[in-house]
This record gives C-alpha cells, structure tokens and sequence, in this order.
C-alpha cells in the first residue's frame, strides 16, 4: 500500500501479495487517519524497520515522532499496544466479521503469534466508538412530556433467532424513534409470558444464549444507541447471580432500568436497595386486578415510569385492548404524577392510537413484535419487518 | 371490583366459638407462629428442632392476628422460604382465597361437610397397618429391629392421598362461587383425584398434564377423561404442566379456580395443601396412642414436592423425640446429574411463586429432573420442608431408581401390597435405616399411593426376577 511504501515499512509480505480484499478494507478504514500513520511509524521504529523517518512525514508527525522517541521503549510499547486495541475494536463497529478482522490484524501486520478475533462472547475493556450516552427513563419521560408526545417502548427476547440479530434489532428499534426498548432475558420457565414470548425463550436458550453473551453483546450496542434500554428479567437467575452483582454487572454496560414480573411490591425491597445504588430504575407493574390501595403503593415505589398491565392474563396480542385501561390510567393519574406505560396485548397502530387517546404516556408493544423477529424467514427480513412496523406504531403516535 | 368490595367486608366476620374447633386449631395455630416467627428464625442461630417449638395462643388473638394479616397481606413465609413470587396480576387472587381459606378453617358446617366427605367418599380412616413379613425381613442376626408400620394412604379413594387435598379444595372453589377447576398433575394421580371431586361436586374440570407424563401414566388419563375431565396436553412434564396451568388461572381469574395438588406455590397453596393432608399426621397420632399409647418414633415418606410428607410430619413437628425423614429421588445417582433430589442437590431459588430449594444450572434456569416415580420428578420442593429441612428438624436422603424398584417388589412379595414407586422410595430407605434403630422402635412409613399404575413399568424392568438381584438397571427414558 502506498502509505506503507512512503515510510519505508519493510512488511514481511509486499504490497502485491496482498489480497484485494485487505488492501480495500484497509483504504477504507485507514485512507488518510493520521493516528494510523503515527501508529505505524512508531510501530515502525520499535521493530526496527526503519531506521531514519522518512522524508515525506508530515511535519507534525514528524515531532510527534521524535517525542516518542524519546521516551523509554517500555512506554512506546504499551501506547503501541493501546492504540493497536482501540484501533482493532474500531473493527467491531464497522461490522466486520472474524474472518476480515483476521485479514487485517494477522500476519499481515507482523503480529508475531496472537490470533485476535470478534467475537459476541469475549470481553473488551474500551469502547472505540462513543456516541451520545443516553438518558435514564424518568428523564426520556420528562423530555418527551415537554414535547408533547407519548413514548414508544418496544420489547424483545434478547438471542431469539440469535444475538447478533437482537443487536441489529436493537440499532434498527432505535433509529426508528424508540423512546425506550425492554430487552427481556431468556427464562426457562416464565409465568407471565404467552406462547409467543414463551416460543422466544425456548428458542433463545436452545441456542445456548446465556447472561454473559447478553452482556457482552450489549456492551458494543448500548453505546450505539440514543435511547435507554430497560431489561426485562425474572426473579430466579437475578438472584441465582446475587442481585448485588446482577445490578453492578448491568450498569457496567449502560443499562437504565430493571422490570421484574414476578416479584410483588412486598418483595421489593432488597432489589430496590441495590437499583438504587446502581442508579438502575426498578419499574413495577400494576394490573386491573389490584386494588387501589395497593396501586397507589405501587406507584409510590415505581421508579422511571409505572408498567400498567392492560389486561388480566398473560402477554399476547390481543384483538383490542380493554376500555378498563382509560378508567385504570384515571385512577393512576390520580394517584401519582409519574408517567404511565401500558402495555401487553397492543399489536396494532389502532391500539396505540386508543391507549394514547386515553391519556397513555407510554406504549409498550411486546409480542407482536417477538413474532416478526422470531417467525420471519430469515433474519434480515425479520428486521425489515420490524423497522416497517416500528415505524408503523411510530406514526400513530405522532 | 368484586374483589375490593370482599377484602373490606371480611374482617368485620365474627368468628365462630372455638369449641367445635381445638383439633383443626392445632395446624392454623403453627402457621401463624411460624411465619410471624420469621425474622427471629431467619436471623438468630437455631438448635436443630427447638425453633419450631410452638406454645398454642389463645384463640381471641389469633383472631386478631387473621384478621390484620388481612389487611396487610400476609407473605406466608418459613423462615426465609415460601412468599409469593407471582405477577402482580394473581396477588388479589391469592389475598381472597386466603381470606377464604381462613374462613373455613374456622367454619364448622364446612368442617363438618369435609369429615363427611373424607369419611364416606375418600373412605377414611386409613389402616396403620403392621407389616409383619417386612420388619421380620429388616431384623438383624440376634431377631432384633424396629417394627414397620404403613399407613396405608393407598386404600384412599382414587388410589392416593392425593384425593384429601383436591376434595377439600374443590369444596372451597364451590363455596367461592367458581365455576371451572384447573389443575396439573405429574403421575396424574392429583388429576384422577380433582377430576373424581369435581364430578361430585359437578364443577367443570380441565387437567394440565406434560406429554411425558401422559405416556408413562397413561391409565391414569383415561381415568380421568371418563371421570369427565378435559385433558389438556404440554410439552414436557410436571413442571412444564404447572407453569401452563398457572398461566390458564392468570387468564381467566373470574371463573378459573387453580387446585394446586402438592405444597408448593405461592401462599396460600402450600399452607392449605398441608392443612388438608395433616389428617394423615392426625389419625396417625390417634392410631399410635391407642394401639402403643405413645406416639411413633420414626417416621418416613417420600418427598416429591412434599405433600404426604407434610401430611404425615406437620403433626408431630412439636414434638422434638419424633424423628422425621424425607425420602427423595436420586433417579439414577446423585452424581449422575439424572435425578430429582431437590434438598439435598439444590439451591435457593424463587420458583413457581415461592422461595425454596430448588434444581437449577448455574445461568439460574430450571433443571428437568428425572426419576422413576413420576409423581417425584419436580424441580422444587414445598417452602415448608425446605424449611424444616434447612432447621435440622427433618433428615432428608435419597434412593436410586433401582432401589425403588425393588422395595416395590420386596413388598409385593413379603405383604402382598403394591405400592406406588413414589411410596417405594420411602420404603427403599427401609434397608438403611432399620440396622440402625434401636429393638422395637415404632417406624411409620407412609403408604402414599398405589402401585397398579406403575405395574406395567416394574414388569418391564423386572421381567419376573426376584428383589435383591440386581440384575437389570432402570431404563432410560
């Protein structure tokens, strides 16, 4: 390549033996980044490939260079091997798969033995690419009240058809205006879920999706997305974890919020404890079936928003949603100022347009959007699917 | 709402004079001190056996302790088990019908429309049987060893004990004004028990049973599909059943009744399976008095999920010189990884609305267990065993797959009884625990069911050879 020719980087291999596709991948990548170019110099002198900076360095580079000389080969070292880490996790965010990051970052290189890959389930300390970090849920709530509109929530099985997919759908569920997404782990057994959600889980843990993939693969996508994600666990491996170490673990990636079905109010106390110390927002449901006494408990103690159940059973799309919602969302209202979010059963725009008509502050849609991701022929047209219907609900809501 | 106009109405109920009423007071008593007892137990170090040591309250509090825990809610916990881990859908649910539960309790018509019912349709009291061949089998060298009593659970109406539970539950569904009865069911004993009581009470009866299951106890649902049950088919088994039948009750509150045949779920099911099984404890005791004038000193039961084993020991848990010892599946090892021994293999956990032991990997996910006995195969156990089991006050072990097949056999052969493999497992322990009892001491084995079910199993398995031969393993499913 011609850079490397300019600074007169002997490479065990010459530019001609490089495959095509490298070479195009790394004018892509590293046309004219100047942080590359500093890079391969200074890599350039530790290994003693040149021994005179070439002729043709830019002035700044070539100060810099001589800075650097000048520190001991320790330190060079170190910084080399920083800049080749942060420049490697860059790879990530592009989307190159394991076979082309091996292309660039193999022999070609000169890396004597280290064979780095991509991969879902490997940990990365840095994030290359930070974009806006977003808000908590009270605050996506508060801004979108000033602004008039009613939040679309979206929820998903995180691994169903598989995670790479689930990280697509998440990019995909943000840029088409998620206020906030509900990402649910996969549970062998849930109580709360219909067969659609249910048929998502099995799916996702045959495939061996497990907590620690989940986490990985949300510590690349959660800085990618400008909306918070909320997620959507039940009780047992929360505590078969330590809800300490489960509440430390998701805040590590970004995580805003926590909904858990199948603890009541009573039992939230110690998971209250650790959210709080982990700034995570524990969301708590209420249903037609509770009493008002006890609803106005819950939504004292619900934090972010409070999750009303639209109807009695489990989730699934339903053909219209109960007109007990618009008395439930009054008693809410009455009861506490914190914004509302109703959910299970609405699958349609038609539904969005009545819970919102009703005085909604939020829509959450859940298993109709599992079925687009989970029965679609393949993946890529399952996420088509799921941008046109985002969009779909996003437009009823404006 | 119906429901928010019920909770007001009912703590202005006086409650029945407490005459007709000392021997059910007893059990209500020790689930008010045990739960309420909670942060003491939870937090101070117990000796084994002494923290459930109750003294009976005057009743006059205790009236005043129901009616606040029902304002509050009660959590119905053991220590730190039990409680209710559901979704906040059901909580209104289970607050009625433990307000519904404490009524009869203290009702005598209904008290005494039970006994009727317990007497001349379940066909109680059951025999405490002396088996005169077994304890000759278990004596040692010197003609010394424990006697061996069952209690013969298995001459219960429907085949088990399963049938103590599901009539008195559906009295109460009736009572509630439900219509329609959902239940699941492993061995699909509990099923041929609930669809049996809600053809006498003509109420409608849907059955929830794993497809596994339906397979291995396929008697057991034409039995109940002629009692008139609907049998509704899942993927899997007991706990796949159990989920599903839950998620039914969640969809249809108004008229579903969810009969909840094993001590497990979330409060008030364990507490009110245990209530309506300790008439096995009751008559136990009553038996022993008259015919020893003492009470039994060991007594023995398989552990499931825990309801003939709560049934037989929540009477005597007060008394500290009765020893307790629960017998669980170990499938086919313990090692094996194949197995259903929950206390003894299992970690805490919220399952199925309540926090107990329970088998589970280490992402937190539910374990599908494994035994022979298919009524054994849960991934959890009661709130209250666990409990007990964690107190030291009962001793929990396990018996293989093989070992259970053969006590079926030995007491086919020496007593000319079939029991259930459930109650075999119980009955396996025997071969351990009898060399080390003193002579003469009183063990009581209940008798959990019968065997005609598992026949067609044992036969195969056996094909005719004589227990202690050891010849053929249990076959993989």
């Amino acid at each position: 390549m011609e850079e490397m020719a300019l600074i007169g980087v002997k490479s065990q291999h010459s530019a001609s033996q490089l495959p095509l596709r490298r070479k195009r991948l790394r004018s892509q990548l590293f046309p004219s980044c100047p942080l590359y170019r500093l890079y391969s110099i200074q890599r350039a002198l530790i290994f003693k490939e040149i021994t005179t900076l070439p002729a043709v360095t830019p002035k700044f580079q070539t100060t810099s260079v001589c800075f650097l000389c000048s520190l001991p080969p320790w330190v060079l070292a170190t910084v080399h091997i920083i800049m080749a880490v942060a420049a490697f996790n860059s790879v990530s965010f592009v989307g190159l798969n394991k076979s082309e990051a091996h292309l660039l970052f193999g022999s070609g290189f000169g890396f004597p033995s280290t064979r780095l890959s991509v991969s879902f389930k490997a940990f990365k300390p840095m994030a290359a690419v930070a974009a806006v970090p977003a808000v908590g849920l009270s605050e996506t709530f508060d801004k979108l009240t000033k602004q008039g509109q009613v939040a679309l929530i979206p929820y998903i099985t995180a691994g169903d058809p598989d995670l790479s997919t689930t990280a697509e759908a998440l990019k995909v569920l943000d840029s088409c205006g998620s206020d906030i997404i509900e990402l649910g782990l996969p549970y062998s057994d849930p109580l709360a879920d219909g067969p659609v959600i249910q048929a998502a889980a099995t799916r996702s843990l045959a495939r061996g999706t497990n907590f620690n993939a989940v986490i990985s693969m949300l510590k690349e996508v959660v800085p990618q997305l400008s909306c918070p994600v909320a997620l959507f666990s039940y009780y047992n491996p929360i505590l078969k974890r330590g809800i300490g170490k489960f509440m430390t673990i998701i805040k590590d990636v970004g995580v805003h919020g926590l909904v858990v079905p199948d603890v009541p109010l009573e039992e939230t106390e110690i998971l209250r404890m650790e959210s709080i110390k982990n700034n995570i927002e524990l969301v708590l449901l209420t249903t037609p079936t509770t009493p008002i006494d006890r609803m106005k408990a819950i939504v004292a103690a619900s934090e972010g928003f409070v999750y009303l159940v639209s109807s009695v059973g489990v989730t699934g799309a339903r053909a219209s949603v109960s007109s007990r919602v618009q008395t439930l969302l009054q008693e809410i209202k009455q009861a506490t100022s914190k914004p509302v979010a109703v959910g299970f059963g609405i699958s349609k725009p038609e539904h969005v347009k009545q819970v919102v008509a009703w005085g909604a502050d939020g829509v959450i849609v859940g298993s109709a959007m599992v079925k687009l991701l989970g029965e679609a022929k393949s993946p890529e047209e399952g996420l088509k699917e799921l941008e046109t219907f985002t969009k779909s609900l996003k437009s009823a809501l404006l | 709402m119906a429901c928010n106009l019920q909770t007001s109405f009912l703590p202005a109920l006086k409650f029945p004079a407490e005459a007709t009423l000392d021997k059910r007071r007893g059990n209500a008593l020790v689930v008010c001190s045990v739960a309420s007892a909670a942060d003491s137990i939870m937090t101070a170090s117990t000796p084994t056996g002494s923290a459930v040591v109750v003294r009976p309250r005057p009743l006059s509090r205790r009236e005043v302790e129901t009616s606040e825990r029902k304002m509050t809610g009660t959590t119905g916990k053991f220590g730190r088990f039990g409680g209710k881990f559901v979704p906040e859908t059901l909580m209104t649910c289970l607050s009625k019908l433990e307000a519904e539960f404490n009524l009869v309790l203290h009702d005598p018509e209904f008290q005494e429309e039970l006994a009727t019912a317990l007497r001349d349709y379940v066909g109680r009291e059951t025999p405490l049987y002396f088996a005169q061949r077994l304890t000759d089998h278990y004596k040692n060298e010197s003609g010394c060893g424990p006697e061996i009593y069952l209690k013969r659970e298995d001459l219960n109406h429907g085949g088990a004990h399963k049938i103590n539970n599901a009539i008195a539950q559906a009295m109460i569904a009736k009572r509630m004004g439900r219509t329609s009865i959902v239940a699941a069911t492993g061995a699909g004993q509990h099923g041929v028990a609930t669809a049996a009581a809600c053809a006498k009470l003509s109420l409608k009866c849907t059955i929830v049973m794993g497809t596994l299951d339906m397979e291995r106890q396929a008697s057991n649902v034409l039995l109940m599909k002629l009692l008139g049950a609907e049998v509704k088919s899942v993927d899997g088994n007991f706990k796949n059943a159990t989920s599903e039948a839950i998620r039914e009750w969640v969809g249809n509150l108004e008229t579903n009744y969810f009969l909840i045949g094993t001590a497990v779920g979330p409060h008030p099911c364990p507490s009110m399976v245990r209530e309506f099984q300790s008439i096995i404890g009751k008559e136990t005791r009553r038996q022993a008095m008259e015919r020893w004038g003492r009470k039994p000193d060991v007594l023995v039961a398989c552990v499931g999920s825990g309801s003939n084993a709560l049934g037989l020991f929540h009477e005597f848990i007060a008394d500290e010189d009765v020893r307790m010892i629960g017998v669980e599946a170990a499938g086919f090892g313990l090692e094996s990884g194949k197995h259903s021994a929950t206390l003894a293999k299992g970690e805490v956990g919220v399952y199925h609305g309540a926090m107990s032991y329970l088998l589970q990997d280490e992402e937190g996910q539910i374990v599908g267990p494994h035994s022979i006995g298919v009524g054994m195969e849960y991934p959890g156990v009661s709130p209250e065993l666990s409990f007990l089991k964690e107190t030291g006050r009962v001793e929990s072990y396990s018996v293989t797959d093989q070992e259970a097949v053969d006590a079926y056999q030995l007491l086919c052969r020496l007593e000319g009884i079939f029991p259930a493999l459930e109650a075999s497992h119980a009955l396996a322990f025997l071969d351990k625990l009898c060399p080390t009892l003193p002579d003469g001491g009183k063990v009581v084995v209940n008798c959990s069911g019968r065997g005609d079910k598992d026949a067609p199993t044992v036969f195969r398995l056996t094909q005719g050879s004589s227990p202690g031969d050891n010849k053929r393993h249990p076959v993989s499913p």
